[in-house]
């Protein structure tokens, strides 16, 4: 599996998973796709989010979160509607815009998203609606 | 790219965004556009009526949705989904906008790759990102409803992502896809309704006075086009026939005012109420002949059917009722003195008041006698066929009658509406009469053009205050025809240009001369600027400002020559009323004066023959 432009995140280190992730919603100013989990079907939706990620330049990125358990307590603090907060426990991934704020949730019983769904979300990371 | 790059092309989005929702939403065919003789284009709102330049033309948009829509809802549920016309319009737009957006998001992607990525960097490529999203996000919520477009999104996207991993080729895989669905859309929606028969008009009227003639449109009928007629903004004309007529009524008008009173005026009333006891006396007449022939009826029929007399009596009471009603108003009307009207445009509005429960009633009378007699032939034919010869006669006195009645208020009107017109601030069109005539095309929505433009300037002779009626009509080969849209232009002189004005000026010389009473009356005529540009219809309708030099024949040393008197002057409400400072050459006298162009003082001088001074 080539990934350009996705941060796996390690399931064995916490602190470093913790702070990998920090780093990349606080320092670094991308569009995120946070993906959860590790099965297959989270892995073809790490793929098609890599691509639809663009080219170097372009802010969109990807984190895959193996564990997401890992990060949970700072995904909680994301700022974002209660409802959004509420239903990424149980998400297949969610999107985050240049300001850090949830912009979209994929549902863990919604389909495995396809390119359109996906674009959805980071288009709703980059909307201002 | 700069941050004024950047919001620049963000206006120009939102603009395109916001207009092509407005438009989506209230679903309107017809966008209108003014280019005048400057050169400058205006956008006509949605306001049903507009006001333009005389001269201008006027660039006429259909928007092939919105036509879609209308007609569907036209044609019934049964025709075509509106669901699928919302989502072909809705897909088009978004399409259209998310590829002009291709470009400046991929330079403010660059820019963003060599940016220190500040604050300012970041709010720079937020606003490209969020541009690009919105058409973006449009596009897949009509994709979450519509399976088939789903598929061919994400088919687009997965070659577009082998080739490119790019924006660009993403957004142009996915703008390109919706584009050419909707076009895929629009085609069933076009080929659903030719199945129905559905065609569509586009007419185009221009009315003057009260006339209409249709107006050509290109494409749209085969009219020819029509006389190439400028109305000059600039050119002092000379004096037209009529105005030079004027300035003598005026002229002798002024000399009446002068040596009477300015109560001389007040007579226009004569020639209202001489018009209207005119119509009274035939109308009594016609009336007279109605009482005549039932009463020679009556006494034919009375000996054999008595059963036939009750509706007899009906009828004449109506007859009674109505005799009684017109002697009533004749005898309002031949007693003016009885009649006070705070101005003469209220005079103008009872009369008119009058004429109009006149002719309510006339009518109403009419009709139910001919009812009346209608019953009585019925019964008549059954028992008396040797009485047909003698209704007949009766019947045919009824619409000798009824015609000369309607004929006489039409007449009537017709005298009185030069006086109404003055009180009148736009005229009042009924559109309904006016109908599509056999050269307006029927076009079928696949080949129906979406611009044409109508040019005043070939609209042949115009006024200010003439109305350009624009009608967009609809049917099918089961449905009628109705009208879809319509657009009221109202043609004022906007632009900026030179007006004469003829009119009575009332001269204040400040007791610095012979004059005796404080104004002194005198004709005068005004070459004034006017237009500035103002769209507004209350000021084109109402108001219509200008200011320039008048130029009067004052008579202060009273000895019957004339003197020139040359001044500054400002005028409102469509000349109607002006005021200025001038200067009498021939008496060396400063004066200023109120100027009035109401038409009361022409009326004021034929007066009728039939009508007594009061």
């Amino acid at each position: 599996m080539d990934l350009f432009k996705t941060t796996i995140l390690p399931t064995d280190n916490k602190v470093l998973a913790l702070r990998m992730f920090r780093q990349l919603v606080n320092e670094r100013p991308h569009v995120l796709m946070v993906v959860n989990g590790r099965d297959p079907e989270a892995e073809t939706f790490v793929q098609r989010a890599d691509r639809l990620a663009g080219t170097l330049q372009d802010p969109r990125w990807v984190v895959w979160a193996r564990k997401p358990e890992q990060i949970a307590d700072e995904v909680n603090g994301l700022k974002g509607p209660p409802a959004m907060h509420s239903e990424i426990a149980d998400s297949r991934g969610f999107s985050l815009s240049l300001a850090d704020e949830i912009r979209d949730v994929i549902a863990k019983n919604d389909p495995v998203p396809d390119l359109v769904r996906i674009l959805e979300a980071f288009a709703k990371a980059e909307s201002r609606r | 790219m700069t941050e004024l790059m950047l919001r620049g092309i963000s206006v120009i989005c939102l603009i395109l965004w916001f207009a092509g929702a407005a438009m989506a939403k209230q679903g309107r065919v017809l966008t209108l556009e003014e280019l005048d003789n400057e050169g400058k284009t205006t956008a006509l709102g949605e306001d049903r009526v507009a006001i333009v330049d005389i001269n201008s033309e006027i660039k006429v948009r259909l928007h092939r949705g919105a036509l879609q829509k209308k007609i569907a809802r036209l044609l019934g549920d049964g025709a075509v989904s509106g669901t699928l016309i919302d989502r072909a319009t809705a897909l088009q737009h978004a399409a259209r906008t998310g590829l002009t957006l291709i470009k400046p998001l991929t330079e403010a992607l660059a820019e963003w790759a060599q940016s220190d990525k500040t604050p300012q960097d970041v709010a720079s490529l937020s606003r490209a990102l969020e541009l690009s999203a919105d058409p973006t996000l449009l596009v897949i919520e009509v994709a979450n409803k519509d399976p088939v477009l789903r598929d061919r999104l994400n088919a687009a996207l997965e070659a577009a992502l082998v080739r490119d991993r790019s924006r660009a080729s993403q957004n142009r895989a996915l703008f390109e896809t919706a584009a050419a669905y909707a076009d895929e859309l629009k085609q069933t929606v076009d080929e659903a309704l030719q199945e129905e028969g559905a065609y569509v008009q586009l007419g185009a009227w221009i009315v003057q006075d009260g006339q209409d003639r249709p107006l050509h449109l290109p494409g749209f009928d085969q009219y020819p086009e029509g006389d190439f007629f400028v109305v000059d903004q600039w050119t002092l004309l000379p004096l037209s026939e009529e105005q030079k007529q004027q300035l003598v009524e005026l002229e002798a008008a002024a000399k009446v005012i002068n040596e009477e009173g300015i109560g001389e005026l007040v007579k226009v009333r004569n020639v209202a109420n001489g018009a209207i006891v005119d119509f009274l006396d035939r109308a009594q007449g016609s009336v007279d002949r109605i009482e005549r022939a039932l009463e020679s009826f009556r006494g034919a029929v009375e000996a054999e059917a008595t059963s036939i007399r009750s509706v007899l009596d009906k009828a004449r009471t109506a007859q009674q009722e109505y005799t009684a009603y017109v002697r009533s108003l004749k005898d309002r009307y031949a007693g003016q003195s009885a009649r006070r009207f705070s101005s003469g445009a209220a005079l103008l509005e009872s009369t008119h008041n009058d004429l109009v429960e006149l002719q309510h009633k006339t009518q109403g009378f009419v009709s139910g006698q001919i009812k009346y007699i209608a019953e009585v032939r019925s019964a008549v034919n059954a028992s008396m066929s040797n009485m047909n010869v003698a209704l007949a006669e009766v019947e045919r006195v009824l619409q000798e009658c009824r015609q000369e009645l309607q004929n006489n208020v039409t007449d009537v009107a017709g005298q009185l509406s030069d006086l109404m017109g003055a009180v009148r601030l736009s005229q009042q069109i009924n559109t309904a009469v006016l109908d599509f005539g056999k050269e307006v095309l029927k076009h079928t929505l696949d080949q129906i053009p979406e611009n044409t433009k109508l040019d005043l300037k070939r609209a042949g002779a115009r006024h200010a205050g003439d109305v350009v009626v624009l009608k967009l009509a609809a049917g099918s080969a089961q449905r009628q025809r109705q009208v879809l849209e319509e657009r009221r232009l109202d043609l004022y002189r906007v632009l900026p240009h030179i007006q004469m004005a003829v009119g009575m000026i009332f001269a204040d010389p400040s007791e610095r001369t012979q004059v005796e009473n404080r104004f002194q009356a005198a004709p005068s005529y005004s070459i004034l600027l006017k237009g500035f540009g103002k769209r507004g219809i209350t000021y084109n309708q109402l108001l219509r400002p200008g200011f320039g030099v008048n130029v009067s024949a004052l008579d202060f040393d009273k000895d019957d020559t004339p003197e020139l008197g040359i001044a500054l002057v400002g005028s409102v409400f469509r000349d109607y009323f002006q005021v200025g400072y001038g200067y009498n050459v021939n008496e060396d006298a400063g004066y200023w004066f109120f100027g009035l162009r109401l038409p009361l003082a022409t009326f004021t001088l034929p007066r009728p023959e039939n009508v007594p001074e009061p």
